[in-house]
C-alpha cells in the first residue's frame, strides 16, 4: 500500500469522493471521522500491514497527515 | 491462556426466552430513512427484544429453566447445581440465582451462585458447570445466562440503544460417560476494564447506571485476542478449522463478526448469526444464536462457541454436540 492507496482507503471508510483527501485536512473538520471510521481505519491497517495500532495514538492524531505518519515506514513509495 | 479438557459432560438441553416487546430500528427512528440505514449499516441490527420495567433478567432465565424442567420431565430434586451468569441482577443481594432457585422449587442440596461476567460469560459458565460435574461430583447443573442491558442504555445514545437486546437462557449439563470431551480456553486482561463499563450505581460511584463503551478499544482487543483463542481451542480439541460444522461467536456487532470471519478465513456459511434479529444480548448471545439457528443443529454437530468482551474477558469451547435438544424460542410477557 502506498500513500495514494492509503488515502483512497480512508476515503472509502469515510464514504468520501475518490481522491478528495489531500492529507492536510484536520480530522475535526471531517464530520465522518467518527468511532466507526476509527474501526474501519484499524481494520484497514490490520489487513494491509498486520499491525494493531494503539487506539490512543489514533485518537491523538489531529490531521490526516498524522494518521499517515502512524504507518509511514510501512508505506510503499 | 487457561486450557482444559473436561470429560463425561453432556450439554443436553437449551432454552432461550426474550421479552415480548419487539422493537425495530425502522419504528424507533421513524421517518428518518438516513438514520435508519446508517444504524443498520453500522450495527447490523434490524430488530431486537427489549424488557419493560416489569421484566428482569431473572424472569427471562426462570422461564427458560422452567420450560426445560417441565417439558423434559426433569425432576427438580435431581438438579444439584444452579449458576446464573449475568451483569444485570435483580438486587445487590441476595444472588439472583438464589431467587430463581426458590421460584423453581429446587432442592436444598443444590449449590447455587451468581457469576458477574458478560460477553464471555456463557463459555465461562459452561466451564464452571462442567468443572462442578467433573471435579465436584455433581450430576445435573442448570446454567442460566442472560442480561437486560437495554436498562443500562439511554434512548438518545445512538451507539448503544440500537445495538443491545435482552434475553435469558437456560442450559442443562449432565454427567454422561458417553459424552464427547469439551475443550476450553479462557483468558482475561483487566487492563481493559474501563473500556466497557457501567461506572455508576455501585459503591465506587453512586448514581444512575449507564453503559459506556469505547468501540475502537474493544475492536483492537478483539483483533488481538480472538483469532489466537480460536487457534488455541482448535489445537486443543484436535479439530482442523474446516472440521468444525459451525462457529457461534458472541454477537458483538456485524462489523466485528465480519472482520473476524475474514481474518480467520472462516467459511461464512459456518458462522452463525442472530445479531440482525436480536441485537447484542451480552451473556445470552451465544445460546441465543444456537436457538436462532436450531434447524441447522438438528443433528449432532461439531461446534466452536466463542465469547469475548467486557472485562476484558474471553473464552472458547470446542466440542461435538450429542443429542442436544434445543427448544423453540419463547417470548415472555411483561407483568
Amino acid at each position: 500500500m502506498n500513500k495514494v492507496e492509503f488515502l483512497n482507503g480512508l476515503e472509502e471508510i469515510m464514504e468520501l469522493d475518490e481522491n478528495s483527501l489531500a492529507g492536510t485536512e484536520n480530522l475535526k473538520d471531517l464530520e465522518v471521522w467518527d468511532s466507526l471510521a476509527v474501526l474501519g481505519f484499524i481494520a484497514m491497517i490490520d489487513n494491509n500491514f498486520g499491525l494493531t495500532l494503539d487506539v490512543k495514538k489514533i485518537m491523538d492524531c489531529v490531521s490526516v497527515e498524522d494518521l499517515i505518519s502512524l504507518v509511514s515506514k510501512y508505506l510503499e513509495d | 491462556m487457561i486450557k482444559s479438557v473436561l470429560n463425561n459432560i453432556s450439554i443436553s438441553k437449551l432454552c432461550v426466552s426474550v421479552p415480548d416487546n419487539y422493537r425495530s430500528v425502522k419504528n424507533d427512528w421513524r421517518n428518518d430513512e438516513k438514520e435508519i440505514s446508517k444504524i443498520i449499516k453500522n450495527t447490523g441490527v434490524q430488530t431486537r427484544y427489549v424488557a419493560d420495567e416489569s421484566l428482569c433478567t431473572s424472569d427471562l432465565c426462570f422461564e427458560s429453566a422452567q420450560k426445560i424442567i417441565l417439558s423434559d420431565g426433569i425432576d427438580p430434586e435431581s438438579i444439584d447445581g444452579l449458576i446464573l451468569v449475568s451483569q444485570t441482577p435483580d438486587f445487590f443481594l441476595p444472588a439472583s440465582s438464589c431467587v430463581i432457585h426458590g421460584k423453581l422449587g429446587l432442592s436444598k442440596s443444590c449449590a447455587t451462585f451468581d457469576v458477574n461476567l458478560g460477553c464471555s460469560g456463557y463459555v465461562y459458565g459452561l466451564w464452571l458447570a462442567s468443572s462442578l460435574i467433573n471435579a465436584a461430583g455433581l450430576k445435573k447443573v442448570l446454567l442460566l445466562s442472560g442480561d437486560t442491558v437495554t436498562k443500562l442504555c439511554m434512548e438518545n445514545d445512538r451507539s448503544t440503544w440500537p445495538l443491545f437486546g435482552d434475553a435469558g437462557t437456560a442450559t442443562l449439563l449432565e454427567y454422561d460417560e458417553s459424552a464427547n470431551p469439551l475443550s476450553f480456553v479462557l483468558g482475561t486482561d483487566g487492563q481493559g476494564a474501563e473500556k466497557l463499563i457501567v461506572q455508576n450505581g455501585g459503591f465506587r460511584n453512586p448514581g444512575r447506571p449507564e453503559l459506556y463503551m469505547s468501540g475502537p478499544d474493544i475492536f483492537t482487543f478483539t483483533i488481538r485476542e480472538v483469532p489466537p483463542m480460536v487457534r488455541s481451542v482448535l489445537e486443543l480439541s484436535g479439530y482442523e478449522k474446516d472440521d468444525v460444522d459451525f462457529y457461534a461467536f458472541h454477537q458483538a456487532n456485524m462489523f466485528i463478526l465480519d472482520f473476524l470471519s475474514k481474518k480467520m478465513k472462516l467459511d461464512k456459511n459456518k458462522v452463525l448469526i442472530s445479531l440482525d434479529q436480536f441485537g447484542n444480548t451480552s451473556s445470552a448471545s451465544i445460546p441465543l444464536t444456537l436457538v436462532a439457528n436450531k434447524e441447522k443443529l438438528s443433528t449432532d454437530k461439531r461446534l466452536v462457541l466463542c465469547g469475548f468482551g467486557v472485562g476484558f474477558s474471553w473464552g472458547a469451547v470446542a466440542f461435538e454436540a450429542k443429542n442436544l435438544e434445543i427448544h423453540d424460542l419463547q417470548t415472555v410477557e411483561g407483568k
